[in-house]
């Protein structure tokens, strides 16, 4: 899934969550809650229920018909942002939802372009993959930084207990532990012990 | 110019592949067989698969979105909105009626002076 990322971003990625979890005052151990990265990017976060005058017919279809088919929307306008997230999805997937947004804004990725039909309404949008990835990456770093991932695997905590320890789901906890090395690193400790 | 719908894309795209083999026909068009798949299933695709896609169809990508041609401007010019700002995270070929949803929501949030956080998440 990363196959667009250039070389040395992820790692440039890990340094970046880790530096902006110590300005939230965060332990490679606790939980990032989306809302505190927020308020320190100055981003204010609803749900589509906050959208003033939205008519019901727009809520019913992204809250009811098709919850399933979106997860946040990042809208700026003249230096401000709004986050706007899927309530209808788990805690965890929320969290990475979110940050996700955050993440495309840290980043400074150039916002979708939207087409319009001619009857004025909505068709398409563009879709940066690479700009995807790279959010996705450092989203996933601020949420499970690598030091906490290996600190809990050294307590022999299970991914469920990871999960709820840093309220993310429990395949991002696979995924990390695979993608940063926190296993392989652990393994061959392991083998170098029996030895 | 007469419109052609939009949801008409995915007959169309299926119409000229006929008996091709999808995976043949992605590396044609030089996008995946699943977003090809979901394209002809009646999905709306992105900007950049919408433009490869006419181009291969070797149609005007306004006359399926209704715009009258500009000789001067390349296919995909003059299609963009320029006011809208937003980044999305969601299937990439969501289902149009969500699509149009989504930036619904857009636009009344731009139209909304933002007020204060307070969403705990």
């Amino acid at each position: 899934m990363s196959a667009t990322l250039e070389r040395g971003f992820k790692s440039w990625a890990e340094r970046t969550a880790t530096s902006l979890r110590g300005d939230l005052g965060l332990s490679p151990n606790d939980q990032l809650r989306p809302s505190a990265l927020a308020t320190f990017l100055q981003v204010l976060l609803w749900t589509p229920l906050d959208v003033p005058d939205l008519p019901p017919d727009v809520l019913y279809q992204l809250v009811k018909k098709d919850p399933w088919g979106w997860s946040a929307v990042s809208v700026l306008q003249g230096g401000a942002a709004v986050v706007i997230y899927n309530p209808r999805h788990s805690i965890g997937r929320r969290s990475s939802d979110i940050v996700h947004e955050l993440a495309h804004l840290i980043l400074g990725h150039d916002p979708a372009r939207l087409i319009m039909a001619h009857d004025g309404s909505f068709v398409m949008r563009s879709y940066d993959q690479k700009d995807e990835d790279e959010a996705n990456w450092l989203a996933w770093a601020l949420l499970l930084p690598k030091e906490g991932l290996l600190a809990c695997k050294r307590r022999n905590r299970t991914v469920a207990e990871i999960a709820e320890q840093f309220v993310v789901t429990e395949s991002l906890v696979n995924f990390r532990l695979r993608m940063t090395g926190v296993e392989a690193q652990l393994r061959a400790a392991s083998r170098y012990r029996r030895k | 110019m007469p419109r052609q719908p939009l949801e008409s894309l995915g007959a169309m795209v299926r119409e000229k592949r006929g008996k091709k083999k999808l995976r043949e026909t992605a590396k044609e068009i030089g996008i995946g067989p699943a977003t090809l798949m979901r394209v002809e299933n009646g999905r709306i695709p992105d900007v950049e698969t919408f433009g490869k896609i006419c181009i291969w169809l070797k149609k005007d990508p306004g006359s399926l979105l209704g715009f009258t041609p500009d000789a001067t401007s390349t296919p995909m010019q003059g299609l963009v909105s320029p006011s809208i700002s937003a980044h999305f995270r969601s299937d990439r070929t969501p289902e149009p009626a969500t699509v149009d949803a989504l930036a619904k929501m857009v636009l009344y949030t731009l139209k909304a002076q933002p007020r204060s956080s307070d969403s705990d998440v």
